[in-house]
């Protein structure tokens, strides 16, 4: 059996840790309340106990087999089928955050097949994204932004800013800039000598997306896309230049580590605090 | 054979369905596996008549899974495709009158109603 290489074992373990601690209301819905409302009328057919008994095992299983490194490969992709399963089973289950994590643990389960996977999924989920908002025109007229930052998520600098400058001119300017950033960000991660430029630019969007929206949007999508990042990089490591040091140097492996549980640890107190609150 | 159930195959067909995804999302209303976060915000609220009684917020809650009143993050058309199929599969026999009230921006206030399943612009 090949090992399994450092960085992408740490990427599978980051996100089992996350599935675990984060997404705790989607494993609770496997306890025997799937199928419901399913995608594919198909699976009504299957009784409750009969789809949701293989799910369970899985789906339970495969993060501690994650987490002890035991045929972790194996684990992730198995992990990832069973989750996309649990959310075609069932419509109201379905977020984008949650199919992106099953799709990155798919994926990281079959890293043998290459970087180019991850670029390809960074390209849908960024493409996608840019191209839904392109199409509308409250993105273009400034609509979607302002009810965004002034009444959804009250946002303190827009609110400064619209003192002196119209508001819905700073809307316009923003969701045209988003909505062109993504679709700059889908195309940058098609080219392997773009990663290293795409990469910066989608983690300093979703820091700043993060910091504007006081820690709301979106932790899943930051913590999801940082290991998607993460095993994009260590997998097409030499075409940004950092050689065969990037995947021996225990380094950056223990950086990660460290800032990925550091992270953890603060969005646990934070949620916490939240739900004190 | 061997070839056909190859990795990489596999991971062809399954990025080819999430192209397919963003394509069925560009030509309809309802986006589910489209990629679409945050692509619209509507407030909504949903109230369901049976049997000419009112359900309570619970009860709604465990009809859709869905909050009786909230906050839409994606496309409107997702929440009213959830009562749809919910009412003409497992509710069909329930006669229930479901009308959702929302904003989309908190510029265009509109309503669905069920059975009609007709939009309302205001």
């Amino acid at each position: 059996m090949k090992k399994l290489p450092p960085q992408i074992l740490l990427s599978l373990r980051a996100l089992a840790f996350y599935l675990l601690l984060f997404r705790r209301e989607w494993l609770e819905t496997l306890w025997f309340q799937l199928p419901y409302l399913p995608f594919i009328p198909f699976f009504d057919q299957i009784p409750t106990g009969l789809f949701c008994l293989p799910l369970i095992v899985i789906v339970y299983l495969a993060p501690f087999a994650i987490l002890l490194n035991y045929r972790a490969a194996l684990a992730a992709r198995c992990l990832g089928i069973g989750l996309l399963l649990s959310l075609l089973s069932s419509m109201p289950l379905f977020g984008n955050s949650k199919c992106f994590l099953a799709c990155l643990f798919l994926l990281g389960g079959s890293y043998q097949v290459g970087g180019w996977i991850y670029q390809m999924q960074l390209f849908l989920l960024y493409f996608g994204a840019g191209l839904n908002k392109l199409l509308q025109a409250d993105w273009w007229n400034g609509y979607y932004f302002d009810f965004f930052a002034a009444e959804v998520f009250e946002l303190a600098g827009y609110r400064y800013l619209t003192q002196y400058v119209d508001a819905l001119l700073v809307a316009k300017i923003s969701g045209i800039l988003i909505l062109l950033f993504e679709l700059l960000l889908g195309l940058l991660f098609c080219f392997r000598a773009q990663i290293g430029l795409a990469i910066f630019l989608g983690f300093s969007f979703h820091v700043l997306m993060l910091l504007l929206s006081w820690g709301y949007l979106s932790f899943h999508f930051f913590f999801v896309s940082s290991v998607a990042y993460y095993l994009l990089f260590s997998t097409t490591k030499q075409s940004v230049g950092f050689g065969n040091k990037w995947m021996r140097n225990n380094l950056n492996i223990r950086l990660m580590t460290v800032l990925w549980v550091c992270f953890l640890l603060l969005q646990l107190g934070a949620e916490k605090w939240r739900y004190a609150w | 054979m061997k070839a056909l159930c190859s990795t990489k195959n596999w991971l062809y067909l399954f990025f080819g369905l999430q192209f397919a995804g963003l394509v069925v999302g560009r030509c309809t209303n309802v986006k589910f596996f489209a990629w679409a976060p945050y692509d619209e915000l509507s407030y909504y609220e949903i109230s369901i008549t049976q049997g000419g009684e009112s359900l309570s917020a619970e009860e709604i809650k465990e009809r859709y899974r869905r909050s009786a009143v909230g906050r839409e993050n994606r496309t409107i058309h997702n929440l009213i495709a959830i009562i749809r199929q919910y009412e003409t599969t497992y509710g069909r026999a329930d006669s229930a009158h479901v009308l959702v009230g929302f904003n989309i921006h908190g510029r265009r206030p509109a309503s669905w109603s069920w059975p009609a399943d007709s939009l309302h612009w205001e």
